[in-house]
Parts: C-alpha cells; structure tokens; sequence
C-alpha cells in the first residue's frame, strides 16, 4: 500500500521549490531539476483550479523538459516497432496529453513540500538526479530523477518515486492493454484520449 | 486417503475447484511468431493472469463494499493523533520479526535500531503507541522473510493475486508463512487460545493501510487504463526498492540503445530511454536477446 501513495507523490515530485546544495562538478543538472520543479509550480498553482486547465499548464512543461518521444518509445515496449512512424508521432502526442492530464489533477495535493537535490550522478551520456521531497512531518519521499545528457540540453526520461518508475509503470499497463487488443495500439489510443483532458 | 468423512468430502469438492480455477486459470501463451506479445508475456510473468484478475476483482468487491467504507469511518472518526497511535503500536508488535529478518540479512546496524525501538517504545512509549525511538534517530523500517530471500537472490516467481491478502508472488507467500512462525504473538494467540489477536491486528493493519491511501489510491484508479497490471508493475517495483531498502544500485543503470530503439522507418535519431533500475539479481526472468524471442517461449 505504501507504494501506492509513493506512486502518488510523483505528481508532487513535479512540483517542489527548492535550496539543494549540488555538488560541484554537476551544478547544472541539479539546477536543471530546480528549473523543472519551480516552472511545474509556477505554471501550475497560475493555472485555473480545474483540471482541464492543470494538463493544459503542465503540457508546455512536457514538451520543454521532458523526453516524450523517447518515454512515449518506452511504454510501448516492442509494439513501438510494429507501427508507422505517422502512428508514432500520433502515439507521442495521445500519450503526452493522457500523462499531462493525469498528473496535472494530482497537482491538487500540492502543498508546498520542498525538493533538495542530494546527489548527482553522471553516467555519460545519462545521469540521475538524487532528489528527497520534504512531506512536512513525514520523513519524505526519495525522488530519482532520469536524465538524458547527450543533446543541447538534458531531458527527463524518467521519474522514480521511493523506487517506482513513472516509464517502467506505464510500460507494464500499456502492454497489458495491447496483449489483450491484440497488440492494436490505434485501440489503445482511443482508451487513453479517453482519459484525456487534451485535445 | 479416505474421503469418506464429511470433512473428506468437503475436502475433496475444494480440491476439485482449485484445480478447476487453476486449470482455466492458465493464461493462454501468445502466437510465439508475435515478438510484441511474447515480450509483453514475458516482461509481465504472469502466466496465472486470468486467476489472477479474478481474484483482483473479487479483493476489489471486497475492498468497495467493506474495507473502503469502513476505513473512512476510520480516517473521519478517528483523530489523527489516534490514527497515528494505532499505527505506532502495530508497527512495534512486529518488531520481533523485523529484528530476526535484519539478523538474518546480517543487518547488524537495522537491527540495533529495530531491538532499541522496541525497548523504547514498548516502555517510555506506552506499548508502542508512542513512537519516542524516531526522536532519538532511531527510524522505523519494514523488513520481512519475503525481502531476506530476495537478498539471498531468491527469485520471485510467477505473479500472484492472493484472495483477501493481495498481490505476492511464491517467494513472498513462503516470507509470510516463515514470518507468521517467527512471530511471538503467533504463538501466544495459540497457547493461549487467543488466535483472534491475529485477526484484530491484521484487520487493523488492512484499515490503516487504506485509510491513509484513500486519495493517492483513488487517483491512482482514475488514471490508469489498466488497474490490474499497474498494480501488478507497482507490486513488483515496490518489492524490489525493499529488498535494496531503497538503496540505488552501485552499478550505473544500463541503457537500451542499440538497434531496438531506432524507429522501423530509421530515420530519426535514437531515443535513450533508460531501463530506470537495475533489476536485482535473480529476481527477474533473463533478458530475453532478440532472435531469441520464440525460444524463450
């Protein structure tokens, strides 16, 4: 059960300001994660208090900061290969606008809990962010942040809560939905624009 | 055996059901020439799925018809410091069996904390009720024989939904049999015939448990498109980040950028897309190479 509610702080992992002292040598990743955590609370706590206009809010924050190609690659497992690449861009936007209207509605829990960066680890190409989010008395969640370093500017590839992968979860339900439609992602598409908030 | 009893026959109606359910429970294998579909078979191993679901949905019915309403009962009746007290103590009561498993994992350290909480807030914390050890730096941690053998690289095995208990698999069927033996309170309910001790505590546990998650599992149900395998991908994650007790494997996390990852077409840049933990020894089907697919089937 514990679980459940360290899946959930996932949406408030988004959403954290912060004073983390970042090791030297990796400053800009670790402000890298600062940026994406303030610009989630900054869009988001502007935003409407609806939840249409939180997945509007956090979608420009999706595109900027996050690898949804490379995510939206992840969660289809080996399915990826056995659509088009016009079925791939179609996929990357259904599934961007399902997990900005997910995750946007969870930032109704958002209670100012802070993000200190603990430590940053550099793997060449990738690295990982160490983070802990302050839950006021609780002793606080671990947030692992997944980056990508090989372009212009890192990108989030995936989020861990207390060990939970936001991709690797995804991944096994998006699997699970296609082995059942017999692997037709054009019907898995249409279940999660059913729980989309987005056009 | 004889089968003539009344109990032999009962015996015998049960068995033939749970053979019954097992047999129709198998989940049918994919067309081994469907690469997707064995890898989505393999990546879930879940070859019971169809029993599986059945028993999620019965758990569900259970969960929205008792557990759910009474556990918010709970959560608006009862103060938060009450709440927390209740906690407290059934935390403390299975402080025996967290210490034994911390020994067995030669957790020396988790071990101290786990004896001095128990001494100290069975006492200066009035039977637990009051967690005085966390103020002295002495954190609580869960540990049970289930997370002992998957230190010692026990696998995991096939999924499993339990009846009532929920999501295990048989290595943590066999930690709980083992935990329920190491448990003084076990013994004490039989001795001297007080097994309902058991029962209160564990009912109390399942209540506690999902009052606090109310929302976060209410949420979580909202957004998923299949409740079932988030759940099961959850379980299974949550199990592997104990056995690590959240520790981040030394080794740097393998990423998949070879040929897989480059769209069919070819053309746009390969995506790195990290496998986000590295998976603990033994607990995980092998790999599966490509080419090897059918075999592995």
């Amino acid at each position: 059960m514990q679980n459940r509610r360290a899946f959930l702080a996932a949406a408030t992992a988004f959403a954290v300001a912060t004073t983390g002292v970042p090791a030297m040598a990796s400053v800009d990743l670790s402000s890298f994660v600062n940026e994406v955590a303030d610009a989630s609370i900054t869009q988001l706590s502007s935003a409407d208090p609806t939840d249409p206009a939180r997945a509007a809010a956090l979608k420009p924050i999706l595109l900027k900061y996050f690898d949804m190609p490379g995510l939206a690659k992840h969660v289809l497992g080996a399915y990826w290969k056995k659509i088009n690449p016009d079925q791939q861009q179609e996929f990357v936007a259904t599934f961007t606008n399902y997990i900005a209207s997910v995750y946007g509605q969870r930032f109704k829990q958002y209670k100012g809990q802070k993000l200190e960066v603990k430590r940053v680890r550099d793997e060449g190409a990738t690295a990982t962010v160490f983070t802990a989010v302050a839950n006021g008395d609780d002793a606080g969640s671990r947030v692992d942040w997944q980056l990508r370093t090989d372009g212009p500017a890192p990108l989030v590839t995936d989020i861990r809560v207390e060990g939970l992968s936001l991709a690797d979860t995804h991944r096994q339900e998006f699997t699970s939905v296609l082995a059942q439609h017999g692997g037709d992602v054009t019907a898995l598409m249409g279940i999660l624009k059913s729980k989309s908030l987005l056009n | 055996m004889n089968f003539d009893g009344k109990y032999g026959r009962v015996l015998l109606a049960a068995g033939s059901l749970a053979a019954a359910v097992l047999i129709s429970g198998c989940a049918s294998k994919p067309d081994p020439n469907d690469e997707a579909a064995v890898e989505a078979y393999n990546e879930a191993n879940d070859p019971l799925e169809p029993m599986n679901r059945y028993f999620f949905e019965i758990n569900h019915l259970l969960d929205e018809t008792i557990l759910k309403p009474f556990a918010g009962y709970y959560h608006t009746a009862l103060p938060q410091f009450a709440q927390d007290g209740i906690r407290n103590a059934l935390r403390n009561l299975h402080s025996p069996t967290i210490l034994a498993n911390d020994m067995f994992q030669g957790s020396l350290g988790r071990a101290g904390d786990t004896a001095g909480r128990f001494l100290i807030n069975s006492t200066i914390g009035i039977g637990g009720l009051i967690d005085v050890a966390d103020s002295f730096g002495m954190k609580y941690h869960d540990e049970d024989f289930g997370q002992t053998l998957g230190v010692y690289k026990v696998g995991e095995g096939p999924y499993l939904m339990l009846p009532v208990l929920g999501p295990s698999n048989p290595r943590d069927v066999t930690g709980r049999i083992v935990d329920y033996a190491l448990d003084p309170l076990t013994w004490v309910g039989y001795i001297y015939n007080v097994g309902w001790i058991n029962t209160v505590r564990g009912g109390l546990e399942g209540l506690d448990t999902r009052a606090r998650n109310m929302q976060a599992i209410e949420e979580l149900q909202k957004g998923s498109v299949d409740f079932y395998a988030t759940i099961r991908s959850l379980y299974r994650q949550h199990r592997n980040d104990a056995i690590r007790n959240g520790e981040d494997p030394d080794e740097v996390i393998g990423s998949i950028t070879n040929e897989d990852n480059i769209p069919a077409d070819g053309t746009a840049a390969a995506t790195v897309v990290l496998q986000p933990t590295a998976k603990v020894p033994g607990t995980d089907p092998a790999p599966t190479a490509p080419g090897q697919v059918s075999e592995a089937n």
